[in-house]
């Protein structure tokens, strides 16, 4: 069916194609339209939505409710990633489901409100103190905005841990028609839970690897969270071989399965010597500039990036090899680059890496891409 | 086809609203269409743009630096606009704000006085209809009975009362461009 939507709209599809059944946040542009929808239409499926006093309140009721058993999804913009930081730390070392939409406008602090911006990546990369892993994801389009969610909530479930949808003011705000019998509605995954009959350990594995099954507080069994480093049990632990396990397995249940995290779309010219790496609403300019180029004779590839984090180092590399340069335009002084130049720096044959950067409130345009391409 | 056409003017005179009818009449009449708005922090008083894309093909990016149209309801926006329309583009300046004059002669303008049209009609805050329907008259990007269907369907219940004066407005509009 041709509709006319924003990308908030298609945010909230994805949430209730995937199972939310619980939503907390508290108002900020440009992430607000998130809010508005999910508090219509979350008491429709009896569900629950709730406009928090502030963002740290809102993301503890998020915390809650999903170790109730809840699938929860909670938007904010920068300020707000800042103030749910400390809470995000938590939620990895609880071992919580949640996804976080990230509708990045300009910063440092308050910034641009209005203004869109890519600046939030690196920082949503490593947002939590103590230095672990995050899942990222990053929709260029409507039909992107509809499944990453469903992934989102997937891989939350998966490896419970808290997942960030990273997009833009442009992405959530700016209306499309669009066919959506494109959206894809994708098999959904739940958390393991422990059986209700067999002794229940909180956090208990057989390899470092493993994500630990799951029991919902007020369940049948006895649960214990904590914020502070804890054994298998969930009680605090300053014995070194305890802390070691337990620090390795947040970082290796998902260092250990990068190939159920790599999302990226290529789209390979045969002999192109120019590839043009992009994500969220840089990719579409990326796109109709391949376009262009193309049109006029030109080779060139571009890959569109899914998930930022972990990096998909598998396509990239992959993408990488075999050309002379690689564009890389975002909407932040060269974030995304760091780790393209890192992989290049790998290779044999080393890509000349170039960026496209804008950090004056403005998006870029095709034409700006256009030009570097030989 | 392709039309990229940008309305502008402070928060409050209705740029963003008639950005959307353009859209939801391009939706109406099969094209791909995008809208995108731009703003400032401000309810009103801000500048507040939209830039909307209409095209028979998938549109890549939603914003464009050289329109094809340009609607301007105030000074700063002339002065933004103005020099970047496409060569062979169109230019609807509302004259009731800017007295400015245009020495483009690669483009077509329409000095519109859209506020007076707007007052004389009985509702001033339609002004942005008015330049709307020159705007659609220059450049045939939709057709006007698409718009009725539009106004139709999209003008809020507590505007209902002023939907026929809408039409009227855009038609009012339309007769300056002719």
């Amino acid at each position: 069916m041709r509709e006319f939507m924003d990308g908030a709209e298609a945010i909230v599809r994805g949430a209730f194609a995937a199972g939310c059944n619980f939503f907390a946040g508290y108002p900020i542009t440009p992430a607000t339209p998130i809010l508005l929808r999910m508090l219509r239409e979350l008491p429709k499926v009896n569900g629950v939505g709730i406009q928090g006093e502030d963002e740290i309140a809102s993301i503890g009721m998020c915390i809650g409710a999903a170790m109730t058993g809840a699938k929860v999804l909670t938007a904010t913009s920068g300020p707000g990633m800042s103030l749910y930081s400390e809470n995000i730390g938590l939620a990895i070392m609880g071992e919580v489901p949640l996804v976080i939409v990230d509708v990045m406008r300009q910063g440092p602090a308050t910034g641009g409100a209005t203004t869109a911006a890519q600046g939030d990546i690196q920082f949503l990369r490593w947002i939590t103190s103590g230095g672990f892993p995050m899942i990222v994801l990053c929709p260029s389009s409507l039909a992107d905005c509809f499944k990453l969610t469903q992934v989102a909530f997937n891989l939350a479930e998966r490896f419970r841990a808290p997942v960030i949808l990273a997009t833009d003011k442009e992405m959530v705000g700016a209306q499309q028609s669009v066919d959506t019998d494109t959206f894809e509605k994708i098999e959904i995954v739940n958390r393991t839970l422990a059986p209700a009959d067999a002794e229940f350990v909180p956090y208990q594995i057989k390899k470092l690897a493993d994500t630990p099954a799951f029991a919902p507080i007020g369940g049948p069994h006895l649960t214990r969270f904590t914020t502070s480093m804890h054994d298998e049990r969930g009680l605090l632990t300053k014995k070194p071989s305890n802390v070691n396990k337990t620090s390795r397995h947040l970082a290796q249940k998902l260092e250990a399965h990068l190939a159920e995290l790599e999302f990226a779309q290529l789209d390979a010219q045969p002999g192109a010597q120019t590839l043009i790496v992009a994500y969220g609403v840089t990719a579409r300019a990326m796109i109709e500039a391949a376009r262009n180029a193309r049109a006029a004779g030109k080779r060139v590839s571009t890959l569109v990036v899914q998930a930022l984090f972990p990096v998909p180092e598998k396509i990239l590399c992959a993408a990488l090899t075999g050309v002379a340069r690689v564009i890389v335009p975002e909407l932040n002084l060269g974030q995304y680059r760091l780790d393209v130049e890192r992989l290049a720096l790998a290779l044999d044959v080393r890509p000349e890496v170039l960026g496209v950067n804008r950090v004056d409130g403005e998006l870029i345009a095709p034409a700006e891409i256009e030009e570097l391409i030989k | 086809m392709l039309h990229e056409i940008v309305i502008s003017g402070f928060g409050g005179q209705g740029a963003l609203f008639a950005g959307q009818l353009l859209a939801y009449g391009a939706l109406e009449e099969g094209w791909h269409v995008t809208w995108i708005p731009s703003y400032g922090p401000e309810m009103r008083g801000g500048t507040a743009n939209c830039t909307v894309i209409i095209s028979d093909e998938e549109i890549g990016s939603p914003l464009t630096r050289h329109p094809t149209a340009a609607i301007v309801m105030n000074l700063p926006s002339y002065e933004r606009f103005e020099p970047l329309i496409a060569p062979g583009g169109v230019l609807v300046v509302n004259a009731s704000l800017i007295a400015q004059k245009s020495q483009r002669a690669d483009i077509r303008i329409i000095y519109a006085p859209a506020n007076d049209i707007a007052a004389e009609l009985g509702a001033a805050q339609m002004a942005n209809v008015v330049l709307v329907g020159a705007m659609l008259a220059a450049t045939g990007a939709l057709q006007f009975e698409t718009l009725d269907q539009v106004l139709d369907k999209h003008i809020s219940a507590r505007h209902r009362d002023k939907l026929e004066l809408n039409k009227r407005a855009l038609r009012r509009g339309g007769a300056l461009a002719v």
